[in-house]
């Protein structure tokens, strides 16, 4: 996934063309490359047969990376599309067309099938998290190969599918056979021209599609927001967008170019044995991808030649050189981290105890144009924006939050407030839809969305700034506030593959207005990870104005900011809120008194006590609770 | 990008190093060679492993034996290994590669009648000649024979035929039980020990199917077997899952109260089964003790094998010594190291190594020589090392056991 | 109906195994927070340590030195390579101990060889035992028994003790437990110990029933973490439940229905994945901080 330097504005028209520039030269690159390869690959031990394997094999490679390196996921069952495209391959030319073989139709019928394949066990999948994702696709992959294995009558069973009939390419009015050599034109130490034979030529032409399809892909809207959502899924998902969504489709392209290149092998080598579905097969994708770099577009590539090189010559000289690779492999993964950057990132943020995160369908939701925020001022009125009922959380036997009645009207900018413990951040998750009510309800503008995820809910308008940032920390400012605006203008899913989204000007609009409400324009173009600690909390909240809330939950915005930069953001906090409702929650007294219309006290998970600044700051009840550990002087000054 | 490509290259570099480093010469196309290449294609790991080395043994003395005389029409003998870890889809990569980047102009091993189909076929398609050593299922030499292929070893059908013939008048009328593995070698060998037994009287229980490969545990089968309390139980697993099966039989009593059948066995299968192979009937195409007292080229053999590795020959070992020197002569009687001549002289010459006078017949190639019915002795008789396995109870000439020609689904090719 | 209860008492000894791994998959990860691809590897290095003793010294002694030789080596393993990674995502724990299974796997391959291996049980434990209607090899019941009392030192170990607190606790708030002072450092060392040499003993004392290969490890690893994820990640009783459940499964559907034997626990794994994604006994949410 490329990094968003600094300039993401619209192309300028001599950009444009620099851009196809760019692109020309990677796939001219690309060309020679595959071109090239099976003569570089002569005088180090290689054949033809190798050459076109590993070209084959490169492109399953790359649909894997597809899964691992841009959308984060790792799948330890990908060997079922692989196996799964050549038995598919393999059965309809021996079923279907034992006369006319025809290599189009087979491939085309293997894709179609594994990625229905996909499809199916992805919507299954995706809705889990992390290493259940892997598990669980292993076990389908194990449940394939089994199937595949004792349907005997079908399949051959363990011996494999055999004595393929050679598939003709037709074009046109010919019909060709790729298992024809090219003529012999001796080329010295890098070989014959005549050991090629025109299957290279066309498992070349595939990869180079493939890696053209894999560019444009990784840089379109998709493939954007799949890389936010690889870089940071908890705020992904609070911005709008529908993570699970975009994982089933990366999942869906991934299995499919898989099992394409799976089709490939089978009619290539003639043969399709039953280990293509194993185990060690999905392993070896793991490890052609992680060994060669899992981020980038080549990496894959030059994985699978390296690894599938190496397996070749070893395998020859020594018994050992699955103990080598294995080696290689480890020694990657311990050793050379900057290529996994990814994959290995040390952020714990991410949710470390939530084991699975649950999300509904793709929402399909329209955002409702009469929501608009328009600067409207305050309204007051009978429908409040926010309402709870007896909402309650249990953790286990502990009770964060109980028998909460809660109603905050729109355009007020109410402080939620309470000793340690009281449950604050668990209500406004409640509120944000992270977690789900144990009991109660919650109302937004009158209507119940209890059970409604926290995706859609961004887009029904309400969102939150999280107490630690949570920020996509290797894009720049203006791509953080960017990513959360066209989350806003494409809604929860959009499968844009071709589009760029520096098309959409909406989205421009958007994140430079929410940058300046929160004054970052000045560090627009700075790394968000690089930022200081009062910059980020600034930006967590420019995130979620870029969303175009209704109602914005702030959890301690100013917590750790020193005093200038609290005041500062408190002013703009102040200057927001008359535009929509703000919760907050916060322990800086004098924030709270001096801002808020008015305040919320919570303790013991339930509620204390609702009232003006004066009305609270006077209740003896309130005093008591806090009066575990502060005095009256804290109380005023926090 | 820049950073993939970097370090693509310089993984691509040192790997490039580490092949010059460990002397992969750059191969040429198929050109007047002053050696000839013969891919030793056999598992080395899974359940034939110890089957597979064995006959790797046998293929080095036979080669070194034939180089140290000036090797095959005066070329070289060159040999390329491959591990097919019984797998067909191994053993197809593997002869691919032994034909296109090590030049070899035969194929030889095989561990399963699956691989050795599958080679056959890739021999076929490279026109290569396939001399198939240890495949015991029918369909090598018959639904799935070729041109190119050559089996010497005993098949499924003369198997049980020696079986039968033997047994049938002790045992015919009794009540049988069938452990089979499930694939395409079991069900061969099921159905043919039933068609011999059955005409004559015999009772078929059941047969139970184990899955193949990967059963380590037999209980849930021996289990049935134990309840049913047959005459006969027919233990249709080859190599280390016959061995396991068979001890864990004995755990269950069986070796005691039941006659137990294996329908091919070799030193190996019983030395693993120590003395839980005693009084278990078998077959096998050749046995060291017996052939060596009786032919002086199998006592040649033995001695040669024994000298050099301190034990005498498995039987898949002599097949595969045989198939080595049985290659010789045909090309040199043929004169040319061209596939289709030698075939011809393969097709039509008969000749004696290590057992009596033999012969491949023309319209299947499958080779026509004897089969062995033997018994297990207890271990405590064995002798060194427990090679000495078992007692000869029958020996049945080839031309009585083998397949009749009406019954063959062999198309073979012209060429 | 003799078949059935065959079936039943195999499904035991089966399961049994899939609980002795399972237990330490999820105890490791209940204190260490590391999802260990290598617990097969342990499994089969008790076996081979295991085949080797009993073959040379005696049967008694492999019990002893299995488990010691595989503790050893996972502390080792600990020490060198897993620590970095235990604040690591869970993906790239996979990635590296499957890195070091495969390793393992091929380094047992290269010293011992690719065939199947076994060793037999003394003589004495030979026989057969009579329960009613049924003849059943007399060391399966004893193996059976075996790891019903291990696992049930194992259990008093996690009830009873003080490191056993820490690997509860754990479960529920790692950083809570380090705050309070528990040297949860040293304990998920113990603990990490523990549950590899439980895996070895299991793997020297299963291989005269299953014998050993270098892929067995591997072959028993995966069942056990369909095992984990049915039980629970984290939680003992589930281990425990999901070994038993599993391994009765897979051994009363090769009775039934032999082809679907192997199917029939991942359908298992994706249906509970499906309805109760956290386990059948597992917390459906952890306190977060």
């Amino acid at each position: 996934m490329t990094t968003s330097t600094a300039t993401e504005a619209a192309p300028a028209p001599h950009e444009s063309t620099s851009m196809l520039w760019a692109d020309a030269r990677f796939v001219v690159l690309c060309a020679l490359g595959i071109a090239a390869f099976p003569f570089l690959l002569h005088p180090l031990g290689g054949y033809s047969t190798l050459a076109t394997q590993i070209a084959i094999v490169s492109i399953a490679s790359i649909g894997f990376n597809l899964l691992l390196g841009y959308a984060g996921t790792l799948s330890y069952g990908h060997a079922m599309f692989y196996g799964g495209g050549g038995y598919i391959a393999a059965i309809l030319l021996l079923r279907t067309m034992p006369v006319h073989p025809n290599l189009w139709l087979a491939v085309a019928g293997a894709t179609v099938g594994t990625a229905i394949l996909a499809v199916l066990v992805g919507a299954v999948t995706v809705r889990l998290y992390g290493i259940y994702f892997a598990l669980l696709t292993l076990a389908f992959a194990q449940m394939v190969f089994f199937i595949v294995e004792q349907a005997k009558d079908w399949t051959n069973g363990d011996d494999g599918l055999q004595a393929l009939p050679n598939a003709l390419l037709p074009i046109g009015p010919w019909n060709i056979d790729l298992t024809r050599h090219l003529p012999s034109i001796n080329l010295g130490p890098l070989g014959d021209l005549g050991e090629l034979t025109l299957w290279y030529i066309f498992a070349g032409i595939c990869l180079l599609l493939v890696l053209i399809l894999f560019r444009v892909l990784t840089r379109s809207q998709f493939g954007e927001v799949l890389g936010a959502i690889r870089e940071n899924e908890q705020r992904s998902t609070l911005i709008g967008f529908n993570a699970a969504g975009y994982r089933l489709a990366a999942f869906a392209i991934s299995g499919a170019l898989t099992g394409f290149a799976g089709a490939l092998r089978g009619l290539f080598d003639g043969t399709v044995p039953v280990d293509s579905l194993g185990i060690d097969r999905s392993g070896s994708f793991v490890i052609y991808t992680v060994v060669g770099g899992v981020q980038t577009l080549f990496g894959p590539v030059a994985g699978t030649a390296v690894i599938m090189f190496l397996e070749n010559v070893l395998s020859a000289k020594t018994p050992a050189w699955r103990l080598i690779e294995g080696l290689i492999f480890v020694g990657v993964i311990v050793f050379l981290p900057r290529g996994l950057a990814t994959v290995l990132k040390q952020q714990r943020d991410k949710n470390p105890r939530a084991l699975f995160v649950r999300s509904l369908r793709p929402s399909t939701e329209e955002p409702d144009p009469l929501l608009k925020p328009t600067g409207e001022g305050r309204r007051s009125g009978p429908l409040s924006i926010v309402e709870t009922f007896k909402l309650g959380k249990l953790f286990g036997h502990f009770a964060a939050n109980r028998d909460i009645d809660f109603r905050v009207d729109p355009g007020e900018l109410r402080a939620v407030i309470g000793p340690n413990g009281a449950g604050k951040t668990t209500f406004f998750n409640l509120l944000a839809g992270t977690i789900a009510p144990t009991a109660g309800t919650i109302n937004y503008k009158g209507r119940d969305v209890s059970r409604v995820s926290g995706t859609q809910r961004v887009h029904l308008g309400i969102a939150k700034a999280f107490q630690t940032a949570s920020l996509y920390p290797d894009q720049s400012v203006r791509q953080n506030c960017r990513l959360a605006a066209l989350a806003r203008v494409q809604g929860a899913f959009a499968l844009q593959v071709f589009r760029r989204s520096m098309r959409l000007d909406d989205v421009d609009a958007l994140a430079e207005r929410a940058m300046d409400r929160l004054e970052l324009t000045g560090v627009a173009d700075i790394r968000a990870g690089d930022l200081s600690h009062g910059d980020k909390k600034r930006l967590d909240i420019a995130i979620a104005l870029a969303t175009q809330p209704q109602i914005l939950l702030l959890d301690e915005p100013i917590a750790g900011m020193s005093k200038d930069e609290a005041r500062k953001t408190e002013a703009l906090i102040r200057k927001l809120s008359t535009e929509m409702t703000v919760l907050i929650i916060e322990h800086d007294m004098e924030m709270v008194m001096g801002i808020s219309d008015s305040i919320t006290v919570l303790h013991q998970g339930t509620v204390l006590a609702t009232g003006t600044p004066a009305e609270i700051r006077d209740n003896p009840r309130v005093q008591e609770a806090y009066l575990g550990g502060h005095s009256e002087a804290e109380l005023a000054h926090g | 990008m820049k950073q993939a490509l970097s370090r693509g290259r310089f993984v691509a570099g040192s790997a490039g190093a580490a092949a010059l480093a460990f002397g992969s010469a750059p191969y040429v196309i198929a050109a007047p060679t002053k050696e000839i290449v013969i891919g030793l294609n056999v598992p080395q790991s899974g359940p034939y492993a110890e089957q597979g080395t064995d006959q790797l043994r046998a293929y080095h003395l036979a080669i070194d034996e034939i180089n140290a005389k000036g090797g095959i029409m005066g070329m070289k003998v060159k040999t390329t290994e491959g591990d097919d870890q019984t797998k067909a889809g191994v053993a197809t990569e593997n002869a691919q590669r032994m034909i296109e980047r090590d030049g070899a102009i035969m194929i030889t091993g095989g561990s399963s009648t699956g691989t050795a189909i599958a080679v056959s076929g890739v021999c076929q398609q490279k026109g290569v000649i396939f001399m198939a050593t240890l495949t015991h299922g029918d369909e090598t030499t018959n639904q799935n024979c070729h041109k190119h292929t050559f089996r010497r070893y005993n098949d499924a059908y003369m198997s049980a035929q020696s079986l039968a013939k033997t047994l049938v008048s002790k045992y015919g009328t009794g009540r049988w039980f069938h452990i089979t593995a499930d694939y395409a070698w079991g069900h061969s060998v099921y159905d043919n020990i039933t068609a011999v037994v059955e005409p004559k009287g015999a009772k078929t229980i059941k047969n139970v199917l184990t899955p193949f490969p990967g059963t380590k545990d037999f209980s849930p089968m021996l289990q049935q077997a134990q309840a049913a309390k047959p005459d006969v139980l027919v233990l249709t697993e080859f190599g280390e899952d016959m061995v396991i099966c068979l001890n864990q039989a004995a755990q269950f009593g069986l070796t005691k109260s039941t006659k137990i059948l294996v329908p091919l066995v070799d030193e190996y299968m019983a030395k693993g089964a120590k003395d839980n192979f005693n009084n278990v009937v078998s077959t096998a195409p050749f046995y060291w003790k017996y052939h060596a007292a009786k032919y002086p080229g199998a006592k040649k053999f033995v001695d040669a094998f024994q000298k050099r590795y301190g034990f005498p020959p498995s039987n898949g070992a002599e097949t595969a010594y045989a198939d080595i020197y049985i290659y010789k002569m045909a090309v040199e009687k043929s004169g040319s190291i061209n596939a289709a001549k030698v075939i011809d002289v393969l097709e039509t010459t008969k000749f004696q190594f290590t057992k009596e006078q033999e012969w491949y017949r023309k319209e299947d190639h499958q080779g026509v020589n004897s089969c062995l019915v033997v018994e297990g002795i207890p271990e405590s008789q064995r002798g060194p090392g427990g090679f000495e396995y078992a007692k000869v109870l029958e020996v049945h000439d080839g031309p009585q056991v083998v397949a009749p020609l009406t019954s063959l689904a062999c198309k073979m090719e012209t060429a | 109906m003799e078949a059935f209860f065959e079936a039943l008492l195999g499904g035991l000894v089966l399961g049994l195994i899939y609980v002795a791994i399972a237990v330490g998959l999820t105890i490791i990860f209940g204190t260490l927070r590391l999802v260990n691809f290598a617990h097969g590897a342990f499994y089969a290095i008790g076996a081979y340590v295991g085949l080797v003793i009993a073959q040379h010294i005696g049967v008694g002694w492999a019990f002893v030195a299995a488990p010691i030789a595989v503790a050893l080596f996972a502390v080792l393993l600990d020490r060198l390579v897993l620590r970095s990674f235990y604040d690591k995502e869970p993906t790239a724990q996979l990635l590296v101990t499957f890195g070091i299974a495969l390793v393992v796997e091929e380094t047992l391959r290269l010293i011992f060889g690719a065939t199947t291996q076994q060793y037999q049980m003394p003589g004495s434990l030979q026989g057969s035992v009579t329960l009613g209607p049924i003849t059943y090899p007399a060391y399966r019941l004893l193996f059976a028994a075996g790891v019903i009392v291990m696992l049930a030192l194992v259990w008093l170990f996690i009830e009873r003790t003080n490191y056993g607190l820490i690997v509860r606790a754990g479960v529920r708030d790692r950083i809570m437990v380090q705050l309070l002072g528990g040297n949860i450092r040293q304990a998920s060392t113990i603990v990490f110990a523990l549950g590899a040499a439980i895996a070895g003993l299991v793997g020297a004392a299963a291989t005269p029933i299953y014998s050993i290969d270098p892929g067995t490890g591997f072959a028993f690893l995966v069942p056990s973490f369909v095992v984990v994820v049915v039980g629970g990640l984290g939680s003992f009783w589930g281990a425990v439940l999901g070994g038993l459940l599993i391994g009765e499964l897979q051994s009363l559907t090769n009775l039934a229905y032999a082809p679907a034997s192997n199917v029939v626990i991942y359908l298992c794994m994706a249906l509970v994945l499906l309805l109760r994604p956290q386990g059948l006994l597992g917390e459906s949410e952890v306190i977060r901080q």
